[in-house]
């Protein structure tokens, strides 16, 4: 990683030209890199609200067996909406908003490359949120065949399917231009003498990550192109009636997903990867192994979809193929926690809220890994698929993973982007909460799956009630816990005391070296890194 | 791969020769994705695919700086 011998605080001037229009134009206008950082991250965590209200209904409804408070295809549609909210809403627009605000602080840049794609990669996301959710109105609901957009049900759903797929369509745009963006910046607008591997592990991450999305998106929106052709033109591409393939579908959808679930991981792994040094008062541990390990688990990602379908049927050696690479992520993966770990081994090491939640972010998404590790092996998988054990699993790495390091990276940042320090009681409070009430929710899941319960049902056999009331009451824990953060941000912001340029004692990175809260221009001039 | 220099004006034109690349890759990906599924042809994925990994590397080892 990067070392900055002099203090840059001077570049972070702003040079008395920070001229910009106030009031909601200068959010509707806006070109600045933080501006827009803090719009992604208020739009996901709106969103992040919108699809836990969903989750909250479909564990009430949960909450005993038989039908209570939704019909079925009702509850279809909240299963599927909560997905799509969550992973395009509120999770990607999340780790977008992080890249906004860091990547050109961390590399010395003085904004993103394309300012005013940036605006629009932000602005196209509020329209494909409304769209998206005012599929709930239209005649037939919102899409009901779950997030994976799943032919032929997709194909013979109603008018709230086409709003999903205009939905994704946008969200994929915004998603492809912010990935060029950052991309850009990262290659050309580095400040002198910091070369790739002085790159905070944080833009390595970012840039592994945009890499995939650009490969990825673009084949999701061929893929939701192709369905609404089947739908309204005629055509037969996954409709087995006019010769198509449904199955071809989910390995499209697939070679997209897979890669779907790094993209959001990504950007995770590389906020701990920057919290722990800094609470650990040491460098990060084999920083060269993490960007190897993060580039492998990137080209692996693409070799592995396949393991979402074990049931549909292939050839044994496609299962032991995809089993054995499925596997194989568990490597690079394994180098990072060890790294971790490492970085953690003899360190002065100190709790704060950032801290316990990269801590809470390993020891959780250890345990989502380790539960992938038991879906890798085919026999085990076909008897586990579609069960709630697969819940339990993807919750683990997307929820105490990938949310739980967006705390975490919050709660380090928020100094530098208000300039205000958040109540650190209040946060740990915040992280308890959320690990208690997280595992509450999710763990008996796992028991559930493993009894063989089946995922998006609205009803189920009596044996299964236990577990359900006790997940149904993590759920709401966990949803409650978040209204404390809502209000941690919000006090900090008002109320919270100044921070100073560097309040981490073991932070090094550029950001550091400006003022807090960082200037609205900063590195015109670029600092030089040593 | 050292950063741009002290003294540099913005890389506008090599801003805009990478954004170009990945715009192309991603089209290509869109595209070839359809015509893929179109013709039934194994070679339009392994096309597809190679102009993808090309248009990386054009992206990442073949940027200039000089603006």
């Amino acid at each position: 990683m990067s070392s900055i011998p002099h203090d840059h605080a001077g570049h972070g001037d702003e040079h008395g030209h920070a001229h910009h229009p106030a009031g909601i134009m200068r959010w509707i206008m806006t070109t600045n890199h933080k501006d827009i950082g803090t719009l992604y991250l208020w739009f996901s965590f709106i969103m992040f609200l919108v699809g836990g209200t969903l989750a909250l209904t479909i564990r009430t409804e949960l909450f005993e067996p038989g039908l209570q408070i939704v019909d079925p295809e009702f509850f279809n549609s909240l299963t599927t909406l909560h997905g799509l909210i969550m992973i395009f809403g509120a999770i990607m627009p999340a780790a977008v908003g992080f890249a906004n605000w860091q990547v050109p602080l961390m590399i010395g840049a003085p904004d993103m490359a394309f300012a005013r794609m940036n605006n629009w990669s932000f602005w196209l996301l509020p329209f494909a949120a409304v769209l998206l959710l005012s599929s709930f109105l239209v005649p037939g609901g919102a899409a009901a065949g779950g997030w994976t957009l799943y032919a032929p049900l997709s194909v013979q759903a109603g008018m709230g399917m086409d709003l999903t797929i205009f939905a994704v369509h946008i969200m994929g745009a915004s998603s492809i231009m912010g990935s060029i963006n950052i991309i850009t910046t990262i290659l050309n607008l580095r400040a002198p003498g910091m070369t790739l591997m002085k790159m905070p592990l944080f833009c390595w991450t970012w840039l592994i990550t945009a890499y995939l999305l650009i490969a990825v998106m673009p084949v999701l929106a061929g893929t939701v192109t192709m369905l609404l052709t089947d739908r309204h033109f005629g055509t037969s591409f996954f409709n087995a009636a006019g010769g198509g393939d449904p199955v071809m579908f989910q390995h499209i959808f697939w070679f997209f997903g897979h890669p779907e679930v790094y993209i959001m991981i990504l950007p995770a792994f590389g906020i701990v990867s920057t919290i722990i040094p800094t609470f650990s008062r040491k460098p990060l541990f084999g920083y060269a192994s993490m960007v190897y390990a993060t580039a492998s688990i990137a080209i692996l990602s693409f070799l592995v979809w396949a393991h979402h379908m074990f049931t549909v049927g292939m050839p044994a050696a496609g299962q032991l193929f995809f089993m054995y690479m499925t596997m194989l992520i568990a490597v690079p993966t394994g180098v990072k926690v060890f790294n971790w770990l490492a970085t953690m081994w003899k360190g002065s090491l100190t709790f704060e809220t950032p801290m316990l939640f990269a801590i809470g972010f390993i020891f959780l998404f250890t345990m989502g890994g380790f539960t992938g590790l038991v879906l890798a092996i085919t026999p085990v998988d076909i008897q586990l698929q579609d069960t709630y054990y697969v819940v339990a699993h993807f919750h683990y790495v997307l929820v105490a993973g990938s949310l739980f390091a967006f705390f975490g990276g919050i709660y380090y940042w928020l100094p530098k982007w208000s300039g205000k320090m958040y109540d650190e009681t209040l946060g740990k409070w915040h992280f308890w909460l959320s690990m208690i009430f997280f595992n509450v929710a999710f763990f008996p899941m796992h028991f559930l799956g493993l009894a063989g319960m089946p995922r998006r049902i609205p009803d189920y056999a009596t044996q299964f009630t236990d577990w359900n009331q006790v997940s149904t009451v993590g759920a709401f824990g966990f949803g409650l816990s978040q209204i404390l953060f809502l209000f941690i941000v919000l006090k900090a912001l008002r109320f919270g005391g100044p921070a100073s340029a560097r309040p981490w004692e073991g932070a090094d990175t550029l950001e550091w070296t400006v003022p807090s809260p960082a200037p609205y221009h900063t590195f015109e001039t670029p600092p030089v890194v040593s | 791969m050292s950063g741009r220099a002290p003294d540099a004006k913005p890389p506008r034109r090599a801003n805009l020769r990478t954004a170009a690349t990945l715009a192309s890759i991603a089209a290509v990906f869109f595209g070839g994705i359809i015509a893929a599924q179109l013709t039934g042809a194994d070679a339009v994925w392994i096309g597809v695919v190679g102009l993808g990994v090309l248009g990386f590397l054009l992206a990442t080892l073949g940027r200039r700086q000089d603006g």
